[in-house]
């Protein structure tokens, strides 16, 4: 087995200093200007924005929070003064990314992953152990929250310090790590250990075999379709390629359609059209953008360049999820070798030399600050234009009406490798996997009751057994969740379901639980995750799944016995069914998923009910405990 | 029928005539016909957040503001699955704020109140929440009043779109999610008085709700007397006191 590690050198430049409750407004003035654009360990400078000043706002605010902790009053006036916005206007989108912050946290923010994997590893007892020290210790030393999955659950308990990766965490790591913080050290001067992020791949299909060279399949792109961009689409279109984000949308009509679309741009412009990565990976259990990112990263930019070149698009984004900040550095000095070789910028490759076409085409960095709704394309696009990630109204759709209302197609990380591996192959070497509904491989992030939690990239249509299988699942499985909180419960006897876009069709994301996990734990943890991720829009979400995550609680409280018939159970039911049906995005759709699928699951009559309270289990421990009072 | 069939649509068996680019809303109320709704406005764009124009197309159920009008499409709205529902997101709006109807002054004028009497809503039905929101009386002609507001975000897209200002801004996330008051430079209180809000902006009189209602002759009509206290919204459609005169 190789894995491939994320360098720690690259990780630990500008490794800040722990935070300080103070900074001065030079000090910030300082850290903007001194990033140039092409600076390869830092965020895009305004400079990269012309169209778009709100944009460059929220990316200051994200490397402002980085480097200082928080965004403090004096700021935040001066970035409204900036940028023609308001001090209000400001905190309330600092309210709306959970990693921006406008009061000072600690010197140390630590922000531990409240996926259900690392509930089930025990971060519960973690996050009282980190609380339990920061109360002891001196004021605003620091501070922990629970966060949303952080795309580390093959190696949690997880955690980020200050933007970067902590793994495999336990109470012992805990201690060294408190130690550490005590003596107030920097993490630059922590231990390499404690920040290793592995790759952790386990089976390698079409996309994690394969390895380029800078260009090449861009070169062979260009060489082939340079009078004729376009009908590289029909490639796409012959190997039947739909997005790997979950939606499953084919590729190439997105593609044509925006190809198509001649909307002009309200600057007068013209037609400009846009590409978008969507490497915002939100979706609790998936990683497999983050190692994609880290080790395939010449895979997704070349796919995104030859995107560009079909459609006829200037400007391309890549949107990084905040949780995966630490791989800034690394995409950044990345996207710069490429400049370098004219792989990106102007006339790209002397676009071979052609007398009429010239390609020009570059590639920028986005950070996002912790939201998931980010995921849906058309939130992410908000968020791109630096306001709150708020999803918009469809139809118009993204590929006429984008980012600034530009034609736009935004794809999924993985997506971009399957474009580049079938350009540098065939069509019909790609279709020929999978079946003709599903084509190709699609790469599984596998967490949960497992002895090889990990990557796996298996061909479309392959049963969830296989891959129980493979990565050496618990023997006695109450199920599997694939596709994330949002997606499908699968019960031991649908384990032979083909996992394709047909039968169970999934962004990624496979956590496997053993029979001792109750599900109601499960439904709990994944509705839990989507009253903190709504977005506040729509009344039936925003107030809805409030109200089914007290339910859940109510319930459990309640002993968790549940009959069929109840009015309680109906009545959770329904909640679910209201929040599903009446929502205005995708998020709201599923939020009621957790409860519809694991609720009569813990009701049903052919398992074995599992209360909440096991008497006998409980009436030894309360006689000893009653017994060592008296 | 004396329309032309390419541009109408079916409201309950209803035709209702639209031109392209109508939402199913919109064309209706151009029409005369009522859906229940609160954050939509024939003034300004569409929001999609109240969810109370949900109406059933082809077993889909889908908000009828953000949908476009298309011809010969059958739509569904005053049937007993969908009426329950909005019956139940009015339950929601109520428990999500602090929603004191009795001693309220915007009582009988509440578009809110009123769609609560229209689909015959006699308790919460889900726990209150009871959220600590504040009053802002700063405002020499206005009172903002934070436990009544739904989030609809009218007041906001008035003020950009009708009125070409910055007023208000929905702000946060989730359930947390408040109605920010645009300040400019002036301090960062977020005072209704520091804003550029002015009686004769439209922002002033589109709020569904008592949030942001007028200051002084609030009671020059009595309650008892107003608008909805003895007239379905059903058959008013959605209106305030001012827009009569």
């Amino acid at each position: 087995m190789v894995t491939q590690n994320i360098s720690f050198q690259a990780l630990t430049t500008n490794m800040p200093e722990p935070y300080s409750s103070q900074y001065q407004l030079e000090e910030v003035k300082q850290l903007l200007s001194r990033l140039k654009p092409s600076s390869p360990h830092k965020l895009p400078s305004t400079q990269h924005w012309p169209d778009c000043p709100q944009s460059s706002l929220l990316q200051d605010m994200v490397r402002i929070q980085h480097c200082f902790g928080f965004i403090n009053k004096e700021t935040v006036q001066w970035l409204a003064q900036a940028y023609h916005s308001s001090p209000s206007k400001i905190n309330g989108i600092i309210a709306f990314y959970s990693f921006l912050q406008n009061e000072y946290c600690g010197k140390y923010i630590i922000h531990l992953s409240s996926n259900i994997t690392d509930e089930m590893e025990g971060v519960a007892l973690l996050f009282s152990q980190f609380e339990d020290f920061f109360r002891l210790s001196t004021p605003d030393l620091g501070s922990v929250t629970l966060s949303a999955c952080i795309g580390l659950s093959d190696q949690g308990p997880a955690g980020l310090i200050n933007g970067y990766p902590l793994t495999h965490l336990s109470a012992e790591r805990v201690r060294e790590i408190t130690a550490l913080m005590q003596a107030q050290k920097p993490l630059y001067e922590w231990p390499a250990r404690f920040f290793k992020v592995e790759d952790n791949i386990y089976k390698r299909g079409l996309l994690l075999n394969h390895q380029i060279h800078s260009g090449s399949v861009l070169t062979k792109v260009l060489k082939r379709y340079s009078e004729k961009p376009e009908e590289f689409i029909n490639v796409i279109q012959q190997a039947s390629l739909r997005g790997r984000g979950g939606a499953g949308f084919s590729t190439a009509t997105k593609w044509q359609a925006c190809r198509q679309s001649d909307n002009q741009s309200s600057d007068k412009l013209g037609t400009q059209r846009v590409v978008v990565c969507n490497a915002d990976e939100g979706e609790p259990g998936t990683f497999k953008d983050r190692v994609l990112l880290s080790s395939y990263l010449e895979n997704v930019i070349e796919g995104m360049t030859i995107c560009a070149f079909s459609i006829g698009a200037q400007t391309g984004y890549l949107y990084l999820r905040g949780e995966y900040i630490y791989l800034q550095p690394l995409i950044q000095q990345h996207l710069e070798q490429r400049r370098q070789k004219n792989l990106l910028g102007k006339n790209i490759l002397g676009t071979l030399s052609s007398q009429t076409v010239s390609f020009d085409f570059d590639i920028y960095l986005h950070v996002g600050a912790g939201a998931y709704i980010c995921g849906e394309e058309t939130a992410l696009l908000e968020s791109l234009e630096g306001k709150r990630g708020i999803p918009r109204i469809r139809p118009p759709y993204p590929v006429s009406h984008g980012f600034l209302q530009r034609p736009t197609v935004v794809n999924n990380v993985e997506t971009f490798c399957c474009v580049t591996w079938i350009a540098d192959h065939s069509a019909e070497a790609f279709s020929q996997r999978g079946n003709p509904n599903s084509t190709g491989t699609k790469i599984h992030s596998t967490s949960g009751d497992c002895a090889r939690p990990g990557l796996y990239e298996l061909t479309m249509g392959a049963p969830a057994n296989t891959l129980l299988t493979l990565c050496a699942a618990e023997n006695e499985l109450s199920g599997v969740q694939a596709g994330g909180p949002s997606g499908r419960f699968l019960r031991p006897d649908q384990f032979d379901l083909a996992m394709d876009y047909d039968a169970v069709s999934s962004g990624g994301s496979f956590m496997i639980f053993n029979e001792s996990r109750a599900l109601l734990d499960i439904a709990e943890n994944f509705t839990r995750f989507f009253q903190h991720e709504s977005c506040g829009l729509c009344t039936s979400c925003r107030v809805g799944t409030g109200i089914l995550v007290k339910y859940i609680k109510d319930l459990k409280a309640s002993g968790g016995l549940l009959n069929r018939a109840s009015p309680e159970t109906r009545e959770i039911q329904s909640l679910a069914r209201l929040i599903n049906t009446t929502s205005h995005c995708g998020l709201g759709h599923s939020a009621g998923n957790p409860v519809l699928q694991h609720l009569p699951e813990s009701i049903s009559t052919d398992s074995p009910l599992k209360p909440y309270f096991n008497t006998e289990k409980a009436l030894p421990d309360f006689y000893s405990s009653e017994h060592k009072k008296s | 029928m004396t329309n032309n069939n390419d541009a109408s649509f079916f409201l309950d068996g209803e035709e209702i005539p639209f031109t392209p680019g109508q939402s199913i809303l919109e064309a209706s109320i151009t029409h005369g016909s009522y859906i229940p709704h609160l954050c939509f406005n024939p003034k300004v764009s569409a929001h999609g957040s109240c969810r109370l124009c949900i109406v059933k197309i082809k077993d889909k159920i889908t908000s009828a503001c953000t949908t476009p009008a298309s011809a010969q499409l059958k739509v569904e709205s005053d049937i007993e699955s969908i009426q329950q529902q909005r019956l139940r997101i009015t339950q929601m709006l109520f428990v999500e704020g602090n929603h004191y109807c009795p001693t309220c002054e915007w009582s009988g004028n509440c578009q809110l109140q009123a769609i609560a009497y229209e689909l015959g809503m006699t308790d919460n039905h889900y726990p209150m929440q009871y959220p600590k929101r504040h009053l802002d009386a700063s405002h020499p002609d206005f009172i903002l009043d934070h436990d009544r507001c739904i989030h609809c975000g009218l007041c906001e897209r008035a003020g950009k779109e009708l009125d070409h200002k910055a007023l208000f801004s929905l702000s946060g996330r989730g359930i947390n999610t408040w109605l920010a008051v645009q300040t400019g430079e002036e301090g960062q209180d977020e005072k209704l008085k520091h804003s550029d809000l002015k009686p004769e902006d439209n922002a002033a009189h589109i709020c569904p709700t008592g949030a942001l209602i007028p200051k002084k002759d609030l009671f020059q009509t009595p309650i008892g007397q107003r608008l909805y206290d003895n007239e379905m919204i059903s058959s008013l459609g959605n209106c305030r006191p001012e827009d009569d005169t």
